[in-house]
């Protein structure tokens, strides 16, 4: 056997085919067989890294089958996040804005008809949505920023499966939205040990110190029994780690780059102590934070972590 | 003279403008306006100005000086152009004539031993104890009190509906706001104040101002010598009498040609009804009339002094009312913020009341503010509330803090940026972070993790500086701990510690205000890039 020029000709047209498909087009390939993988199954979706939180979530939706899973088309939207007070972006005490706006975007783009963001805050509470920024992005986003400032807003509803809690105000919107999307921020709390998802939803109820009165885990884990999220996003960019959840300075926080994104708001919950413990802002397992235990006893969700199907993603 | 109709025109629309910037800095519940604004709006007045300019002479506070000017040229125009309480006299004076009603401003006699001796009073009181009786008297704190405790929650409850109503079709292009108005022995006092200006204003006119007011006294001196003056001309007057019927200070005497000049507020209104223009405004001494102007006889104004006599009754019956009801209302008031059943808590008394920060302490506030109110009414937190009895007899009405309507924001400064009599210094937010307005005391045996053996921590969590930390207890529960050295005394722990009666931590005031330590500085943790702890 001789080489020919046409041989030759084959060999190497061969050769630059192959170099092609492996450096153009396999990775192209994996992408497309990527998404063609069930999207459904994660239980958790953990990124970390990236240019920022709306990046992370951009990415992170996807791997939980897109916002269209969540958002049909002329549904009403109410995102939840954390804006409780009347401090900077920077400083970690609020859901990051970007994040929020990122988010109302991806509603809008899923067919959403209205997006609502609210907070009853704890601070008064033009300075808490002015200073956290979450107005200024969430309105260029086209959202409507609400107002949660008065009890005109709640209406009583009754919890029917709450031990402790059994009536509660909570604002009109949160029952009326066809969708909710729980936006907290990950943070060391005083007393409960960590605020994330299911803590943030204080921020719905008109009198907050009465779950102070009656115990506050409980009741906790009893409003989440009155409506699960449809979705929960826990921002972990900047992670409070002492002084919550107000925070005193910079120094509380560490830029841990997190986003975790979840349909379960105990197991998102745990994913936030398991990052709270690993800083030492609380002792022991995630599961000893005892609103989670009883909201797992409530049969909200999962806490074993160890056993879900985590995606995790570095950027 | 064609212009005289055109200058009442001229007074009658600057009013309305200065009346509506004046009122909605008051309430302005949708913050429009900056707090800066309004302090320059509430700036406009004579006695904010001139305890503004006593304090710290600047050309921002000059505007007493310019009334003082406007005085001395066109006779006490202040009163019906700037004043807002003239302005609302002016406005309620035009509810009679509308049903019909007979008003009795006929020329009296002033009140002149009364109005001086209580400017002198006001004078004296206020180089020795302070504010004490401006409060009262006041004209511009008067109407602030007015709009703030009054109009502004009626305002706040329109725009509720209005808002609620919004909501259901699922609108929140206008937010409610909640209601906050002072104590109803406050309110009380407040409403009496009014409705008897009101009542004067009504059937006697401007006798307020020309009795009472300091600030027309003292402009009503300095109009004696104004270079233009209202006067009427003897020889082409026809004795009328619409001018002195017209008149609303009674300060027209159409029988002897005669104008009181210190009781006339240049509302213009003589100079629009004359058939002839025989009554002028025109410099004083261009007529060389001015001998003849004199030269009446006490005796024939006799009839007169009968008259006055009721109108004074009135007005003493009424000083002699209002604080009455007002010491009747003391401790009503104090039962309602402390007397419930506590059998059970242990129990706690606050001494000492705090005044705003900024304000350097309570003695020294006292002696400064004229409860005009304006940093109640834009306070974002409406911690600040009109005191009764909180700062004793010298501080009735003044603002203090007042943990049971809300806390003091830590990045908040608007009352110091509000404040146009200089009783609230400005400051800036890094300034307020360091001011220890009073200390906070936990009490144990109240709290709720004590008692109940459950979590808590409200107060910690809102702590601002962290004064307020949890400390292990028992059954892995955590319950507060104060640290009074970095303390400043917001009181936001007292606002949301959901015990009652009593609180399980509270704020105690203190009388000089101290400087706050910075919390420590801790060192920013550094984490080397980690992986997902699950």
């Amino acid at each position: 056997m001789y080489t020919t020029r046409r041989k030759f000709l084959i060999k190497f047209r061969d050769i630059i085919e192959g170099t092609f498909f492996t450096f153009l087009l396999f990775p192209l390939l994996a992408e497309y067989s990527e998404a063609a993988e069930d999207k459904t199954g994660y239980d958790l979706v953990a990124l970390k890294g990236g240019k920022g939180p709306d990046e992370l979530f951009r990415k992170g939706i996807g791997y939980m089958g897109g916002m269209s899973r969540f958002v049909k088309k002329g549904q009403s939207v109410l995102i939840k996040p954390n804006m409780g007070w009347d401090r900077t972006p920077e400083s970690g005490a609020n859901t990051d804005p970007v994040l929020v706006g990122a988010i109302v975007r991806e509603c809008f783009d899923a067919g959403a008809s209205d997006v609502y963001v609210l907070d009853h805050t704890c601070d008064s509470w033009k300075s808490c949505y002015k200073n956290s920024r979450i107005e200024e992005y969430a309105k260029n986003s086209g959202a409507k920023v609400v107002p949660a400032n008065s009890q005109d807003y709640y209406v009583k509803t009754h919890i029917p499966r709450g031990k402790i809690l059994k009536e509660v105000l909570v604002h009109k919107l949160f029952l009326q939205c066809d969708v909710i999307i729980n936006v907290p921020v990950l943070k060391h709390h005083s007393s409960t040990g960590i605020t994330a998802s299911m803590k943030n939803f204080m921020g719905v109820v008109w009198d907050r110190y009465e779950w102070h009165r009656k115990d506050l885990h409980q009741c906790i884990a009893d409003f989440s029994t009155l409506r699960r999220p449809d979705l929960c996003i826990l921002d972990g960019w900047r992670v409070m780690i002492k002084n919550g959840p107000r925070g005193y300075s910079t120094s509380d926080i560490i830029k841990h780059e997190y986003l975790f994104i979840s349909t379960d708001p105990v197991a998102i919950d745990c994913a936030g102590a398991a990052v709270l413990a690993k800083a030492g802002a609380v002792s022991g397992r995630a599961e000893d934070i005892r609103y989670i235990k009883l909201a797992k006893d409530h049969g909200l969700g999962r806490t074993d972590l160890d056993r879900m199907n985590i995606k995790r993603i570095t950027m | 003279m064609r212009l005289y109709p055109l200058l009442k025109i001229f007074r009658t629309v600057s009013a309305i403008i200065i009346i509506l910037i004046i009122s909605l800095t008051f309430f302005d519940i949708y913050n429009f306006t900056s707090p800066g604004a309004a302090r320059y709006m509430a700036l406009t007045q004579f006695v904010p100005s001139l305890l503004s300019f006593i304090q710290s002479p600047s050309a921002v506070f000059s505007a007493f000086i310019i009334v003082i000017l406007l005085t001395l040229t066109a006779g006490r125009s202040y009163c019906s152009f700037i004043c807002p309480l003239g302005i609302y006299q002016d406005i309620i004076a035009r509810i009679p004539p509308m049903l019909r009603m007979k008003k009795n401003t006929a020329y009296t006699p002033q009140h002149d031993l009364l109005r001086y001796s209580i400017l002198t009073v006001i004078i004296v009181s206020y180089s020795a104890a302070g504010t004490f009786l401006i409060v009262w008297l006041d004209p511009f704190s008067i109407y602030g009190r007015f709009s703030s405790h009054i109009v502004s929650p009626a305002v706040t409850g329109i725009n509720n509906s209005a808002a609620v109503t919004l909501s259901r079709f699922n609108i929140y292009s206008m937010h409610s706001v909640d209601i906050k108005h002072a104590g109803f022995g406050m309110l009380f006092v407040v409403v009496i104040m009014i409705v008897s200006i009101s009542a004067l204003a009504l059937f006697r006119g401007r006798l307020y101002c020309n009795t009472v007011c300091p600030v027309g006294s003292l402009l009503g001196l300095i109009s004696e010598i104004s270079f233009f003056k209202i006067k009427i001309n003897k020889d082409t007057c026809i004795h009328c009498g619409k001018c002195e019927r017209i008149c609303k200070s009674s300060c027209i005497e159409h029988k002897y040609e005669h104008v009181d000049f210190s009781r006339c507020v240049s509302c213009f209104n003589c100079l629009k009804v004359c058939p002839n223009s025989s009554i002028k405004f025109r410099p004083s001494y261009s007529g060389g009339v001015k001998t003849e102007e004199y030269t009446f006889s006490r005796e024939e104004l006799n009839p007169y002094r009968e008259k006055t006599k009721i109108s004074r009754k009135n007005f003493i019956a009424g000083v002699v009312f209002i604080p009455a009801v007002l010491s009747a209302q003391v401790p009503g008031s104090k039962r309602i913020l402390y007397v419930q059943d506590r059998s059970k808590q242990k129990e706690y008394k606050k001494n000492i009341f705090i005044s705003p920060p900024g304000s350097s302490g309570v003695d020294m506030f006292n002696k400064k503010c004229t409860a005009c109110s304006l940093c109640i009414a834009r306070c974002p937190s409406s911690v600040l509330q009109p005191a009764v009895m909180q700062y004793g007899i010298y501080g009735i009405m003044q603002p203090f803090l007042d943990f049971s309507t809300g806390y003091c924001n830590y990045d908040c400064i608007v009352c110091s940026e509000v404040c146009p009599s200089g009783a609230i210094n400005k400051i800036t937010a890094a300034e307020k972070h360091q001011i220890r307005t009073g200390k906070s005391f936990f009490i144990k045996e109240n709290c709720i993790t004590y008692t109940n053996g459950t979590a808590c921590g409200a107060c910690s969590e809102h702590c601002p500086t962290k004064a307020v930390n949890m400390v292990p207890f028992k059954n892995s529960l955590v319950i507060p701990e104060v640290n009074q050295a970095i303390c400043i005394g917001c009181g936001a722990c007292e606002y949301v510690c959901p015990v009652r009666p009593l609180k399980a931590i509270y704020v105690e005031g203190n009388r000089l205000h101290e400087k706050a330590e910075l919390p420590k500085k801790e060192k920013k943790i550094i984490i080397e890039k980690e992986d997902f702890p699950f």
